[in-house]
């Protein structure tokens, strides 16, 4: 099989950056690895096809299959009887875990538009093929979870804010 | 204030890294590609089978039906005896999958010869291969110590040393023959050495090579079909594979499990000479060695079949190349008889079976004869 070494060479390279995106579609590390591996084992037979053009070939799959595998549920919450004591967070990292539990209220879809457009910098029309939806289901997509965002956020300003 | 583009790079910040090696996500690829094409036969098989039944049924009426052969290879059943002594027919350049193949050392020394159970027929016969020859040794009944001819899995293709190799660390190049085409390849790469390999697939066919400081345990060549043989750091691209191989990790390396001594005395995993008959544990509680579910020349089959070959004592005109070993234990003197060994019933107590004798150096085809005892719903 002459496509191994191409092969290793895309998984070495560009690994890292597939758990990123899949990272925010999923929102958990452990089911970010289990996206990516899936997606790489998957394409092996398809390799000599795919294989000058693997990265966007395997985001599609990575996008269409967050949608399809965690539609009806919502991220991954691990239940637990104690709570955490609060620490103290610097702003990064409130304004990271601020993000993560916005993009946990989107629909898995919504996340995945918001992810392809604003991260992966993808357009709208490519967007749309990544997901196999019309260009004007990703503009209301993008529109509604942008929106939702914003809400959040200023709930979460204004709570901060309060006495 | 930052972009949103910015925030999600920052919380992609948080992503795992690395993971699974690229060669066991190409191994697991290929795997279930192969299984899911052996479930698209298996149903076309079967639609056909039943297509076949029905218009057989239609034209001749239900007492006349068809005769479906089962897909798997009819010729491998258990146990697989050796006809000692008969002359065998030359099986020609393409027999077809092999179920095992094992060598017959010539008295005197020289080359010694391959031999070939057909799976399909069940036939025994020489291949018509040229091995490289080893100095013969009149106290030694095990005069190989080197030549060795490896059977893929699915039991298609062999590979074996040139003609021209003189030891075990210097063959010339390594000849991979497919025997449904016939098409042979002689495999080198230019200024290393190639030692004999194993095939820890059906298309992957690894050994070691050795350098001018020598032979390293992390020097390690793999060839696939349609490619030339490349170098690889033999420990990590091996760990990618389900398969176990062994390789010289053990080379000379006796050792002591729960007071049995086993000797390991060749290069791959079909050359457990012992010097008598013992059961061993596999490797797997040595300290820093790979855990390994197999050893030499038995062979674990899935989970359901434990295949060994051993050498009657008492009859030298009987020897066995495989044998279902869940439920005997070979005699371990003349005068004991075989008799139950319930040790092979349950997995997780399993031993190896290391027995001495020829036929040298079996190798067989595990996945064909996998596949072919558990049609048959059992073996022995």
């Amino acid at each position: 099989m002459t496509g191994y070494a191409d092969f290793e060479e895309f998984v070495v390279a560009r690994r890292d950056a597939l758990l990123r995106t899949a990272y925010l579609l999923t929102g958990n590390r452990d089911d970010a690895e289990d996206l990516v591996q899936s997606a790489l084992i998957k394409v092996v037979p398809k390799w000599s096809r795919i294989q000058d053009r693997p990265e966007g070939y395997i985001r599609q799959m990575l996008a269409r299959e967050s949608v399809n595998r965690w539609r009806g549920r919502r991220w991954r919450e691990v239940p637990t009887e104690v709570l955490p004591e609060p620490m103290h967070q610097d702003a990064d990292l409130a304004d990271r875990i601020g993000l993560l539990e916005d993009l946990r209220s989107l629909s898995p879809r919504q996340r995945a538009v918001l992810v392809l457009r604003y991260f992966n910098d993808l357009t709208e029309a490519d967007t749309a093929t990544a997901l196999d939806i019309s260009v004007g289901t990703v503009k209301s997509h993008t529109r509604d979870a942008l929106a939702r965002l914003r809400n959040q956020q200023s709930e979460q300003e204004q709570a901060a804010a309060a006495p | 204030m930052d972009t949103l583009h910015d925030r999600l790079a920052e919380l992609a910040q948080d992503a795992p890294r690395g993971g699974v090696p690229a060669a066991e996500l190409w191994a697991r690829g290929r795997r279930a590609h192969r299984v899911r094409v052996a479930a698209v036969a298996a149903t076309v098989l079967v639609v056909s089978a039943l297509g076949t039944g029905i218009g057989v049924r239609l034209v001749d009426g239900d007492g006349n039906r068809a005769h479906v052969r089962p897909a798997a290879s009819a010729g491998v059943r258990l146990p697989i005896e050796y006809p000692v002594g008969k002359a065998l027919p030359n099986l020609g350049e393409t027999p077809g999958p092999l179920a095992a193949v094992w060598l017959v050392p010539r008295v005197g020394g020289g080359r010694p010869t391959a031999v070939g159970l057909v799976a399909e027929s069940g036939r025994f016969g020489t291949l018509p291969i040229v091995l490289p020859a080893e100095p013969g040794d009149p106290g030694n009944p095990d005069p190989l110590t080197w030549v060795r001819v490896s059977l893929s899995p699915d039991g298609r293709r062999i590979a074996y040393p040139g003609p021209g190799a003189v030891g075990a660390n210097e063959p010339a190049d390594v000849i991979v023959r497919d025997l449904v085409t016939g098409q042979e390849d002689a495999n080198a790469i230019a200024g290393v050495r190639l030692g004999v390999g194993a095939w820890i697939d059906a298309t992957h066919h690894l050994g070691y090579y050795s350098k001018a400081g020598g032979v390293n345990d992390a020097n390690g060549w793999v060839w696939e079909p349609g490619s030339a043989p490349r170098l690889v750091q033999h420990y990590s691209y091996v760990g990618a594979f389900s398969r176990p191989y062994l390789g010289s990790a053990f080379v000379g390396a006796p050792y002591k499990d729960n007071g049995l001594e086993v000797h390991i005395s060749g290069d791959g995993p079909y050359s457990c000479s012992p010097p008598t008959l013992n059961q061993a544990r596999t490797g797997s509680s040595q300290p820093g060695r790979v855990a390994v579910p197999v050893l030499c020349d038995v062979l674990y089959i899935g989970n359901e079949f434990v295949l060994g070959h051993w050498k009657d004592q008492r009859d030298h005109n009987r020897t066995v190349v495989a044998l279902d070993v869940r439920h005997i234990r070979i005699p371990t003197s003349d005068s004991e008889p075989a008799q139950p060994d319930t040790q092979f019933d349950d997995p997780a107590l399993r031993r190896v079976v290391v027995t001495a004798g020829a036929p040298e150096h079996v190798s067989l085809a595990t996945d064909l004869v996998g596949d072919a005892l558990k049609t048959q719903r059992g073996a022995s």
